[in-house]
């Protein structure tokens, strides 16, 4: 008897630590959106307005939840674990690249332009934003988040105390500049080390100008090599020499973009690279003629070469379904979003991946941003986005190390080169 | 009753299920990486088994490896002296204190309980350059040079800062288990050395830190085993930078699974934490037992 109490105390015991808690309540039907966007970034309130308005206005049983990674290595970190861990979220950000081309293999996103053709939108679409984030072989499966303009924004006083009496056009006189800057005691670049992308894409301008970064797609698998492209060289050198000559503000490589921009905004740093998103927050000071923005340097050891481009058209991270999630609730909301897309976006003053009219009542720098924007007839390419996981790990890592000054151009290029041989070449054949 | 708990059966009865629970949570992931450690995996797709390559490339042909297993003992030994030796400190502080002993006991133990990721929050606010934090604020009424110093940003600075900070954090720990431990002391001792004429600061030395000597011994290899596994601190107060040079194993297994999608990889990494924490406990045991038997 005393034994059958205790085995049964026992199992009392290990059956209410199994099912603590209580009983489950039936969880209503919640839509999960995974983003890198935080509040302080507008295309957060961008989809936060799409759903709010779609719970308004169709369906007011439509639940979401959004769950936020700022930093976007430690974004892209959680998403390869959901990945692993085969718990997509239902709508998420994703760069184009062999990640997401895995997924659409796999059958685990939704095909946007079928959706897109489905609502009659394929064809507002704007050539530039489709470019950034399409497939190789033209498909598909990641929706352009905005029309983003990347490009040096700068304070004109700052340039004139320094005696500089336009913006610099080639990257010697864009150091030139900066040594000007320096010298009358300003900081002349504001640069997060704490976040890759942003010393990365500092990088890749030299070769941007001249080539639109498409020889990657041959380096990546190993065909070419990373230190056979003279570009390369130039891109590289050009950021050592930055990090070397102290350009960027003490301390960078622990301070956060939008601690940077918040800098720039201030009048910290005379120079920033930032997206068309920020155009609210500065066209005050550009109306007044205090703050302007600069074409892409050209790469003068290129100058028979014709630019390609002056500002770096991209969509950011953008937006991918979870294609087994994707019943018709989302279809729903998919075609409610991209039908009043370019009307949230403007709101926010975002350009709209969809070709459209500007509306009335945009800032002057806006109309000037999207004048020199509608120029442009190349997307940017990411270096690092375009090659395998480990070697996009491995260029994260060294440009923290290059701009930490632990080691040198040549060092990361033998690293990058390295690890395409040992990676790259399995990896894409 | 009593004779129902001294049975073998009953105790592995009630045992059971927490043992059940312990190995589902702690065993059968080791083991389960230890088995990826052994195979090539992206997270997509399928695993290609590939023996011990991924362990010969990470003793021999991963530049990162080494410097980082280094870190992690310079790590590991600021540890010691910040936890062990700041510990001991504080509870020798409590020990002489009458008035407010409780507060102050308070006072130290509340960084424990406060979240790493608060925490790294206020240090990298109170370390920050740019802007300036408190800390080079104030050293700059001693040299205006001083506010300059990039705590989390300098190579050789960055580690010991990283180590600071779990140090101010955990400390308080073994403040608690080094109090108890001082206050055990027999009293005949201490009164016998002091009818002999010694100092307190004598009694410390040579009467008290004696007798927990097995106490410090034993705390001493519990921060050797939780500083080979840290990993919040650095990760987020420096991410292991600038570049790798705050880096510690936790956080490069964590950089090579999940980062590089490296699952493979990063399970050998994890299998060498593994057995070295193993090494660390058995010599724990064996410390312990032989302290116990020698008593």
């Amino acid at each position: 008897m005393k034994r059958v109490l205790c085995i049964l105390l026992v199992f009392v015991f290990s059956a209410s630590m199994f099912f603590a808690g209580g009983a489950k309540e039936a969880k209503p039907d919640i839509v999960r959106i995974f983003t890198n966007r935080s509040e302080a970034h507008v295309a957060y309130h961008l989809w936060q307005n799409l759903v709010k308005r779609y719970q308004n206005e169709i369906d007011s049983n439509f639940r979401v939840e959004f769950e936020t990674v700022a930093n976007l290595d430690q974004y892209k970190d959680k998403l390869k674990l959901y990945i692993a861990g085969n718990d997509l979220p239902d709508i998420f950000q994703i760069d184009k690249g062999p990640i997401s081309e895995e997924l659409a293999k796999m059958g685990k996103l939704v095909d946007i332009d079928a959706e897109l053709t489905r609502i009659g939108m394929v064809d507002d679409l704007n050539k530039g934003c489709r470019e950034y984030v399409e497939f190789e072989n033209g498909e598909l499966f990641i929706f352009p988040e905005s029309r983003y303009g990347n490009t040096i924004f700068y304070w004109k006083d700052k340039f004139e105390r320094a005696g500089i009496d336009k913006a610099p056009s080639t990257y010697s006189e864009f150091l030139d500049a900066c040594a000007k800057l320096k010298a009358i005691g300003e900081i002349p670049f504001g640069l997060t080390g704490k976040a890759s992308w942003n010393p990365l894409h500092l990088m890749y301008l030299p070769s941007f100008s001249v080539t639109g970064n498409k020889w990657i797609h041959t380096a990546k698998m190993g065909d070419t090599t990373f230190a056979s492209e003279p570009v390369v060289w130039d891109s590289v050198n050009f950021l050592e020499a930055m990090v070397l000559n102290k350009y960027f503000p003490i301390g960078f490589q622990n301070i956060e973009y939008t601690d940077i921009m918040n800098g720039f905004l201030g009048g910290q740093y005379s120079m920033a690279w930032a997206q068309s998103l920020y155009i609210p927050q500065m066209q005050t000071a550009y109306d007044e003629g205090r703050l302007g923005f600069m074409p892409i340097p050209m790469n003068e050891n290129f100058s028979s070469a014709s630019q390609l481009a002056t500002i770096a058209i991209q969509t950011g991270i953008s937006w991918s379904f979870n294609k087994e999630k994707y019943n018709d609730k989302l279809k729903n909301f998919f075609e409610f979003a991209m039908k009043n897309y370019t009307e949230e976006s403007y709101k926010l003053g975002l350009f709209s991946p969809f070709d459209a009219e500007l509306p009335e009542g945009l800032s002057k720098m806006m109309q000037d941003y999207y004048a020199e924007m509608a120029k442009q007839t190349v997307s940017w390419i990411n270096w690092d986005d375009a090659c395998d996981p480990v070697t996009t790990q491995n260029m994260t890592d060294a440009v923290k190390e290059l701009v930490s000054g632990l080691i040198t151009s040549k060092q990361f290029v033998e690293l990058i080169d390295k690890s395409v041989q040992e990676n790259g070449v399995s990896y894409f054949k | 009753m009593n004779s129902l708990f001294r049975k073998k059966s009953t105790i592995f009865t009630f045992l059971g299920p927490a043992l059940l629970l312990y190995s589902l949570v702690v065993f059968v992931p080791i083991i389960w990486s230890v088995y990826h450690s052994f195979y090539r995996w992206s997270g997509l797709g399928t695993k290609e088994y590939i023996g011990v390559k991924n362990f010969i490339q990470l003793f021999t042909a991963d530049r990162n490896f080494w410097p980082v297993f280094s870190q992690t003992f310079i790590y590991t030994g600021l540890q010691i002296t910040f936890q062990v030796g700041g510990g001991l400190a504080l509870a020798i502080l409590l020990v002489n204190i009458q008035k407010g002993r409780s507060i102050l006991q308070a006072i130290f133990y509340i960084p424990v309980i406060i979240s790493s990721v608060a925490i790294c929050q206020i240090f990298g606010k109170l370390l920050s350059v740019s802007p300036v934090g408190i800390v080079n604020e104030l050293l700059g009424f001693i040299n205006s040079d001083f506010r300059q110093i990039q705590w989390l940003t300098t190579p050789k600075l960055s580690l010991l800062m990283c180590a600071m900070v779990e140090g101010y954090k955990t400390m308080g720990i073994y403040m608690v288990i080094f109090y108890s431990a001082l206050i055990s002391v027999p009293h005949e001792l201490v009164e016998a050395a002091i009818i002999d004429g010694t100092t307190s600061f004598q009694c410390l030395i040579h009467i008290k830190i004696p007798y927990i000597q097995h106490i410090i011994l034993a705390n001493t290899v519990l921060v050797l085993n939780n500083s080979f596994r840290s990993f919040d601190i650095p990760f987020l107060l420096t991410s292991g930078g600038p570049g790798t040079t705050s880096e510690l194993l936790a956080s490069f297994m964590y950089k090579k699974s999940f980062s590089s999608m490296q699952y493979g990889y990063g399970s050998s990494i994890a299998t060498v934490i593994v057995l070295i924490c193993f090494s660390l406990a058995v010599l724990y045991m064996k410390v312990f037992t032989s302290e116990e038997n020698s008593w």
